[in-house]
């Protein structure tokens, strides 16, 4: 039997579409499927890019993200949109899987051309899936897998300056999570899409504009800047909230918010900063005088330190009336909107595209996937769509139109993460509070109800000593730290952490010379009492890496404490540091250093003109993790 | 997996059998967790054991706690129980049998009636096979003691239009606002208290204000085999099983729906469990009704207007039911499923129902998940506005507006493929791209599955003429309004 006829033209067709059922024959179909997903891309209820706007591919080399890539690049010749785009994939460290996918990517970067951004997990977090996955156990591992991928792809579009992330998502992967959501109960999540969708579809419009015009401001070299200032406001304002709060506070707890005054100057102009930086200094030597002496002796700082910490009371008093009185220390900084160019197209058909054009892309699967339990309603998917191909946006249909209303507390603006910044829900991103509960062993715990509990140490029974401390800086850790047989002393080291919060305010600016440009360094800006104000990353370490390696000399300005492997703002990881280090990096350092658990110098490369505290412990696992020595040339 | 991941950890806790109590050292039957001396008959949840007695209590409060919690079913009033023979619904006539026999104080005080839909027709039973289920479908209705109604399916084709309209709502009895139920059950009180004044000889419970005899004259005969002939055309030329599937439950929808408007019933009582609800929400949500899941399987369903579905066994888990009808012998009549065709696609509904009743068995607490996540839901998308706004067949508000075009691709129809060189589509003025705009989103789809239009149920063809013919008045109109302006 002859196939029927295209019905579109007079040619024999090759396909009966998944949405109408009519018969297409190739040519017609990849124009129709070409014209669909524009038709969706500019028509999409929460904004379209603009000429001119730079669109970052999430792209993983499979089949969803090659054939979009492809498409894009296409309608944006052939339309002239104008769209700088660009390919960004993150590297999860997933042995087997990710390598022959980014193979395949790369092979597709060069054949587009489009630039490709690769982010490592390694790099952000500091730790790969696979070194994560025996300690979750089974699904939860892919929930780690997921919510890390997506901040690292925030991160990387805010690193490209890109206006919108576009995402291969199609119509199966809609249906499937509407599937899901309604089997898991997670109303929370069922709402946000369905809000998403229809409901407050102006409010997203405006927040997405909005979202746009930041990040439009925030590209390039203005970047740092623009949110640096805004963060300065915010942590000022939360110090001064913080006071409020009666604790009673003494000379170190001031500290902070004063270099936070000067920090914002020297921003704006990059020339200051040397000048300014004797200033914000002088909090550093008030702070080194009760410092000075502890540090040639080291049980005297021993005692020092336990004094500070002997008054759990000052610092214990304030994460909690932090939780009593709604955090939200600032806004949420802009988040990159995301697109699905892609959402109405039925799986099947991109697969077809893809064979139509010959565009080869990685099939491999995921060695954690069949641990997820978004398997069950994928299968359950794939025998709906064959028994009624319309299920799968009947589904997606369903899911815009579920009757949950108004989330509680939806007019408010998101938060940020009292850590990281970033956009959260609640104190802290899902991020950090699964990499904080993973670096304290209790995994499971993260994916709970109690998971920002444990992650912001008001989980106190379990804390012991630890309890009294601020949460804030055992951020970002290095893989080392996961499962790990020797972490006897993490309970302890985190439990100290709150001294170094309380204890003063700490800055590092960065000043990249090397390539004759001014680069604004990392510069962040702490305070104590537990995460306040957290100001957010500020310059990705994957930049700062670059730079490094292009041959940028560190300067930093102010006391760098470096508490389990967290520079100054608790942004920067041990493995950055050590990574910086390794590279010939020359940190100057021209505040006090702290330093923890000895997460610095792998080389007598960290020169620091302050004096340099090495808490007892970290001594104690200097034979684990010092290879060199650290050379001091203040007035240690 | 496990090699890869190197310890197992995670593996290992996913390859776990699922946990088990332990059996107890001596082979004792537990005894009931509530008074701690009957032996345990059954476990309702995990560690939950319960003697007989306990259960049958914990059966009996869970309905008179569902119908108090939420007051709707007022003192007095006409309640028209839909009995199928299953289990649900027959345990469902028994607590309200056993709550109109209670102590006066406790008692339920509505009057019930019963409906059985018999459908043996598209049940490929042969008339021998339907006139015995019948038989004993009626000594069963006329065992209950309250006045029963018998409805073939072949019936439906001869439903009135207005069926497909809501009818006008009773603004008094309407809302289930306190003082309103509170005024109504004093009022009725106060009307029992004359009653027994001037006679002193109350008849039963139950029975006393009902306006026909007991069992009406019913002598068990099939309809004509050209009603059925015609029925089942209608269900042949249906292509695929889960339009079947919905029209069947429409069709019966309307046929118990008719009964309780032409005999006076303001309530229609039917027996969806925690289960069927949780089958039903999933599987509603995959034909595309996501904004209607609350009155599909709410509690209350007022979209019909005049009469109200109640859905008092929405609680029950079916392993209580069949544990109630096991323990206390409720008979229960049994009959075939839906006919399908050979080679076809097992319908969403049968899919659903397999899949979730699958998964409960790895993952316990699946069907009370998806029953609560339904709970969360709200009923008011399925308010119309106005008729334009109303779907013809399933009365909820239309939920395509702001919709993308490109989601609302699949539910058109594409006329241009019709061979237009036979003329008889230009000739038929019906045309089946005509009703797409009067259905909702999920209805579209099944519509366009029902067949040609030649083979719908007459009264759905007379009401959508009836619809698009009005709706080209109002554009005439609109349009002559238009010209003579201008």
């Amino acid at each position: 039997m002859p196939p029927p006829r295209c019905s579109r033209c007079p040619n024999p067709s090759s396909l009966l579409r998944s949405r109408s059922l009519l018969p297409f024959c190739r040519r017609c179909f990849v124009a129709a499927f070409e014209a669909e997903t524009l038709r969706a891309l500019l028509g999409d209820p929460s904004g379209t890019p603009k000429p001119g706007q730079g669109v970052a591919v999430a792209a993983s080399g499979g089949k969803d993200s090659t054939v979009l890539a492809y498409v894009l690049s296409r309608l944006d010749r052939c339309h002239s949109l104008g769209l700088r785009l660009a390919l960004l994939a993150v590297d999860e460290g997933i042995a087997g899987y990710r390598e022959p996918s980014l193979v395949a990517l790369r092979e597709v970067a060069l054949a587009l051309p489009l630039p490709l951004l690769v982010v490592e997990h390694r790099e952000l977090f500091g730790l790969t899936v696979d070194q994560a996955g025996p300690a979750l156990g089974g699904r939860s591992r892919c929930t780690l897998c997921g919510v890390l991928r997506r901040r690292a792809m925030e991160r990387g579009a805010g690193e490209m300056g890109a206006d919108w992330i576009v995402t291969g998502h199609n119509a199966d992967d809609v249906a499937e999570t509407v599937l899901m959501n309604f089997l898991r109960g997670d109303v929370a999540r069922l709402r946000r899409a369905a809000n998403e969708a229809t409901g407050a579809t102006n409010e997203t419009t405006a927040a997405t504009s909005e979202f746009s015009r930041a990040t439009n401001e925030a590209t390039g070299a203005n970047e740092a800047t623009t949110t640096t200032s805004e963060a300065t406001g915010a942590t000022n304002k939360a110090n001064e909230a913080n006071e409020a709060t009666g604790a009673t506070k003494k000379e170190p707890n001031r500290n902070p918010t004063k270099p936070n005054d000067n920090s914002s100057e020297p921003n704006g102009n990059p020339t200051e900063p040397n000048d300014k930086s004797s200033e914000p200094n002088r909090n550093p030597t008030k702070f080194d005088r009760n410092s000075m002496q502890p540090n040639n002796n080291s049980s005297e700082l021993k005692g020092n330190l336990r004094n500070s910490n002997g008054n759990p009371t000052k610092f214990n008093r304030n994460p909690r009336k932090r939780t009593q009185t709604p955090p939200r220390p600032n806004a949420a900084p802009p988040v990159v909107p995301r697109l699905k160019p892609l959402r109405h197209a039925a799986q099947r058909e991109i697969v077809l595209y893809a064979h139509f054009l010959g565009l080869s892309y990685a099939s491999s699967e995921c060695h954690h996937a069949p641990l997820a339990f978004r398997g069950h309603p994928r299968a359950l998917l794939k025998d709906l769509e064959a028994t009624r191909p319309a299920t799968v946006a009947a589904l997606a249909h369903s899911g815009r139109r579920l009757a949950l209303g108004a989330a509680p507390g939806a007019g408010e603006p998101p938060g940020a993460c009292g850590r990281c910044g970033s956009v959260a829900s609640g104190d802290l991103c899902m991020a950090c509070a699964l990499l904080a509960a993973l670096d304290k062993g209790r995994p499971q715990l993260a994916l709970g109800k109690r998971g920002v509990r444990v992650a912001t140490g008001a989980d106190e029974q379990w804390e012991g000593e630890g309890g009294e401390r601020g949460g804030h800086w055992d951020g970002p850790r290095g893989g080392h730290r996961v499962g790990g047989p020797g972490d006897g002393s993490g309970g302890h080291r985190e439990g100290d952490d709150g001294h170094w919060d309380g204890s003063g305010g700490h800055r590092v600016e960065g000043a990249r010379n090397g390539g004759g440009g001014h680069q604004e360094g990392g510069s962040g800006h702490q305070e104590g009492g537990g995460g306040q104000g957290a100001t957010g990353w500020l310059m990705a370490p994957g930049l700062v890496v670059k730079l490094v390696a292009m041959g940028a000399v560190l300067v930093v300005t102010g006391v760098v404490l470096v508490a389990t492997g967290a520079v100054a703002a608790g942004m920067v990881a041990l493995g950055l540091m050590v990574k910086l280090v390794t590279m010939g990096a020359i940190l100057v350092v021209t505040g006090t250093v702290l330093v923890a658990t000895g997460a610095v110098a792998t080389g007598p490369l960290l020169v620091a003109m302050g004096p340099v505290l090495v808490a007892p412990w970290a001594r104690k696992c200097r034979s684990r993790w010092f290879h060199g020595e650290v050379a001091l040339s203040g007035a240690a | 997996m496990c090699d890869v991941s190197g310890d197992g950890g995670g593996c290992g806790a996913d390859a776990e059998p699922p946990r088990r109590r332990r059996a107890p050292r001596d082979s004792h039957p537990r005894t009931c967790m509530k008074c701690g001396q009957g032996t345990a008959a059954l476990i309702i949840r995990v560690g939950d054991p319960f003697c007989r007695g306990c259960f049958r209590e914990y059966f009996v409060h869970k309905f008179r706690a569902m119908l108090g919690k939420n007051r709707v079913i007022f003192p007095g009033e006409k309640v028209l129980l839909a009995l199928s023979g299953g289990s649900a619904s027959s345990a469902m006539v028994r607590q309200v049998q056993e709550g109109l026999s209670r102590e006066a104080a406790k008692r339920l005080r509505f009057i019930p009636g019963l409906v059985y839909v018999e459908e043996g027709a598209v049940r490929r039973q042969s008339p021998e096979q339907r006139e015995q289920t019948l038989a004993h479908m009626e000594t069963l209705l006329r065992a209950t003691g309250f006045p029963y109604h018998v409805i073939h399916l072949e019936e439906a084709l001869e439903l009135p239009p207005s069926i497909l309209q809501p009818g006008p709502e009773q603004s008094s009895k309407s809302g289930p606002s306190g003082p309103s139920y509170k005024e109504a059950v004093d009022s009725f009180i106060q009307q029992k208290r004359q009653e027994a004044e001037g006679d002193s000889a109350t008849p039963l419970p139950g029975h006393s204000t009902q306006d026909m005899p007991v069992g009406p004259p019913y002598s068990p005969r099939l309809p004509d085999t050209a009603q059925t002939q015609e029925l089942l055309r209608i269900f042949e030329a249906v292509e695929t099983a889960t339009a079947r599937e919905e029209l069947l439950q429409m069709l019966r929808t309307h046929l118990i729906l008719q009964m309780a408007r032409s005999r006076g019933y303001s309530k229609v009582m039917t027996g969806e469990t925690c289960t069927r609800v949780a089958i039903k929400l999933l599987t509603n949500l995959s034909l595309g009704r996501g904004a209607f899941l609350a009155v599909d399987t709410g509690f209350t369903d007022k979209r019909h207007g005049d009469v109200m579905v109640v859905r008092p066994m929405r609680d029950y888990t079916a392993k209580e039911i069949a544990f109630y009808n096991h323990f206390f012998n409720i008979p229960t009549v049994i009959v075939p499923p839906l006919f399908t065709k050979r080679r076809e696609k097992p319908s969403i509904h049968h899919l659903i129902e397999r899949f979730l009743l699958g998964l409960q068995e790895d993952f316990p607490s699946t069907i009370s998940t998806v029953y609560r996540t339904g709970e969360k839901l709200s009923p008011d998308p399925a308010k119309a506005s106005s008729e334009s706004q109303r779907c013809l067949l399933c009365l909820c508000g239309l939920d395509i507006e702001g919709e993308e075009e490109l989601a609302l691709e699949p539910t058109l129809i594409w006329e241009e493929l019709e061979p237009v060189g036979n003329g008889c589509c230009q000739q038929g003025a019906e045309k089946k791209a005509a009703y797409i705009p009067l259905l909702c989103y999920s209805c579209r789809l099944t519509f366009k599955e029902l067949g040609p239009l030649t083979t719908l149920p007459p009264y759905m063809r007379a009401e959508a003429q009836r619809r698009i013919h009005s709706a080209e008045m109002e554009r005439q109109t609109q349009e002559n309004q238009e010209r003579s302006k201008s």
